[in-house]
């Protein structure tokens, strides 16, 4: 089988229909690749209406919110993913089997999934500014406008506070969404403590999500049901499905799946590169030809495809990854109170720690509230019997607060992926290698310790620390970095791969090193960015 | 199978203080065999055993498991039967949080921590004594 369009994109990520877009819209042919999996049982068991109702009137609630298979009851070690749900389970479907990934020391987490990880992100859509991309061969000028462009096209809340500073303008900036009474409480403490708390490098303010709070663009405003680690009813949440779907109206456009890409190829034609991949359920083989390729399958997938084309087997690769730390926290004065019936599941606060120079690294913090992910899983975490368990946590939880702490990773010597032969009839593997250096996992928690005594002083106090891991973030990134000199293995600033003609990059793999803040909106808007490169080559 | 519905049937009264419709103690069973929950000969199912002859000790057990075997048999049974519980429309009301006021909030989590922290200390006298199986007693 062979198809040919101009620019092939692997991967339907939040990178991968931004690469699109552009493309399509100047009437470029895009053929996407995509091995596409979806939820298809369990999301219209979900019903709409708000969780507590939900709780008390539907019968086939155990069906989404424990599983069919039971698959969102826990019972081993791992705290990571818990917003995975199991309408959520598909993201991560058939990703040990058809990629798999060696490692003792690094949790990842990659998807084969209709929008990728973008299918269950966070939603958190943050710009990196001048400080982020320090020593990038990429100024923040280069992803301005983009930036505006993607922000216009997913719908971005927020407000123009403390945190503007560091979550940068946004030209079409929505109105922030309603934050939940308890974190209203502690950002109404903040502001009456603010120039302390500034002082000590704390800022607190509306989070910027790419959520909406007014309708746009025949998507719903939030509904405030709190299930929306359940359900996109509505698409209040930017998910890469929307834009998939504004894509697949497209005569240029043509979504195809299940197709797992294994390699491309560029023979002696200039104009062509060939694209080899597998129907993974039935074994078929299939040639795909294009003018350009973009590689958008996530940083470790990409990596995969790149090494296995070029022959590169046992050659590590550089990666890094935002050490993540989850701190549960209670306000005792908001002890006792109703919890808000009407409220979202993502994020309700942003945080920012900008210590003082010389007093450890920024970090980036997002405030949630629990409730939605079923109070099992808190009473599972306890040292008592269940029913007391189950009876504190009922009392505490309106003071509950989850902050997610995220820090800056930059390349060291133990932080390495290397595709290696696993096998008979050319399978392979991914192998990473991960250790963080013991200096900066000290200095990580001295900064984070500086962090919670901070926010204590504003009635919020941290009750433990759950560090979960490397690769927990599931923020990637740095395999084949942007280099401005002519560096083997790293891509050009319009992210083309060195040493091939037509392979762009644009998912994580080309950034340098990680900032603290989460990366996928930079993703987004340097996929729009390198597409509107490849129209001046294609058109 | 008839063991394991009389289980579920004490685990819910246990958890939640009433008994779980036929349904949830159907779920029940098929989530034991679905997560690997049976019970191998050992201190695990000696423990079960122990439970299925003296059911008032589930309140020591439960607590001692909680704080020195928290990946146990029974614990991951409890924890089994506690999310059917929450998932099931008549239990809801179990689960979701009510208010009461900060003082009296505080005083429940108070008493509630003393009692489970009471439980656990004669529970871990018990524990070794039903871990060890009928044979070994």
């Amino acid at each position: 089988v062979s198809h040919e369009s101009d620019v092939i994109v692997v991967g339907s990520g939040p990178a991968g229909v931004h690469a699109a877009l552009p493309l399509v819209e100047a009437g470029v042919s895009v053929t996407m690749l995509d091995v596409g999996n979806e939820d298809e049982r369990y999301a219209p068991l979900v019903p709409d209406l708000p969780f507590g109702d939900m709780r008390r009137s539907e019968r086939a609630q155990h069906r989404f919110l424990l599983g069919d298979e039971l698959e969102g009851l826990p019972l081993g070690s791992a705290r990571v993913g818990a917003q995975l749900t199991p309408p959520r389970g598909h993201v991560l479907r058939d990703v040990p089997r058809l990629t798999p990934l060696v490692s003792g020391t690094f949790r990842a987490s990659e998807s084969l999934a209709l929008g990728g990880l973008g299918a269950a992100w966070g939603a958190s859509a943050v710009r990196f500014d001048a400080g982020d991309l320090a020593g990038f061969p990429l100024s923040e000028g280069d992803l301005a406008v983009h930036y505006e462009a993607v922000a216009s096209e997913i719908g971005i809340s927020g407000s123009r506070d403390d945190l503007l500073r560091y979550y940068g303008e946004c030209a079409s900036l929505l109105p922030p969404l309603e934050a939940d009474p308890s974190v209203t409480h502690l950002l109404r403490r903040y502001a009456g403590r603010r120039t302390r708390a500034n002082r000590r490098g704390l800022y607190l303010g509306h989070p910027r999500l790419a959520v909406l709070s007014r309708a746009h663009a025949g998507r719903s405003a939030q509904s405030y049901h709190d299930l929306d680690f359940y359900s996109d009813r509505g698409r209040s949440v930017w998910r890469p499905a929307v834009t998939l779907d504004r894509l697949r109206g497209r005569a240029a456009f043509s979504y195809a799946r299940p197709w797992l890409v294994e390699r491309f190829d560029e023979p002696h034609d200039p104009a062509a590169v060939v694209v080899l991949a597998r129907d993974p359920k039935t074994g078929e083989r299939a040639e795909f030809r294009a003018r350009r390729l973009v590689l958008a399958a996530g940083t470790l997938g990409t990596a995969r495809i790149v090494l296995r084309s070029l022959g590169l087997y046992d050659t590590p690769r550089p990666i890094v990854s935002n050490p993540h730390v989850y701190v549960p926290c209670l306000q005792p004065s908001w002890i006792g109170r109703p919890v808000a019936s009407r409220r979202h599941s993502l994020t309700q606060a942003g945080l920012i720690f900008d210590p003082p120079a010389g007093e450890g690294g920024l970090v980036y913090g997002e405030v949630h509230v629990y409730g939605s992910l079923l109070l099992f899983k808190l009473v599972r975490e306890s040292s008592l019997p269940m029913p007391q368990a189950l009876g504190i946590v009922r009392e505490l939880l309106s003071a509950l607060a989850i902050l997610v702490l995220e820090h800056a990773d930059e390349p060291a010597a133990d932080k390495s992926c290397t595709l290696r032969r696993s096998g008979p009839a050319g399978a392979d593997a991914l192998h990473v290698d991960y250790r963080e250096p013991d200096a900066a996992r000290f200095a990580r928690r001295r900064t984070e310790s500086a962090l919670l005594a901070a926010l204590r002083r504003l009635g919020c106090h941290a009750l433990g620390r759950i560090d979960t891991g490397p690769g927990s973030s599931i923020h990637y990134a740095g395999t084949f970095p942007m280099a401005a000199g002519e560096v083997p293995l790293s891509v050009d600033r319009a992210c083309r791969l060195r040493g091939t003609r037509a392979v762009y990059l644009c998912d994580g793999s080309f950034l340098p090193r990680l900032p603290a803040k989460p990366l996928t909106l930079t993703l987004m808007a340097n996929a729009r960015r390198v597409a509107s490169e490849l129209l001046r080559e294609v058109l | 199978l008839s063991d394991l519905h009389d289980e579920g049937r004490r685990f819910s009264r246990y958890l939640v203080g009433s008994e779980a419709a036929p349904e949830v103690l159907e779920r029940y069973v098929d989530g034991v065999a679905r997560l690997g929950l049976a019970a191998r000969p050992g201190p695990d199912a000696a423990l079960l055993e122990f439970l299925r002859r003296h059911p008032w000790s589930l309140p020591l057990l439960e607590a001692a498991v909680a704080a020195v075997r928290r990946e146990s048999v029974l614990r991951g049974r409890l924890l089994l039967m506690l999310a059917l519980c929450e998932t099931t429309p008549e239990l809801a009301d179990a689960f979701l949080p009510r208010p009461r006021g900060r003082i009296t909030s505080l005083g429940r989590v108070a008493r509630l921590g003393a009692a489970g922290a009471c439980k656990a200390a004669c529970g871990l006298l018990l524990l070794p004594f039903a871990a060890r199986g009928p044979g070994r007693r």
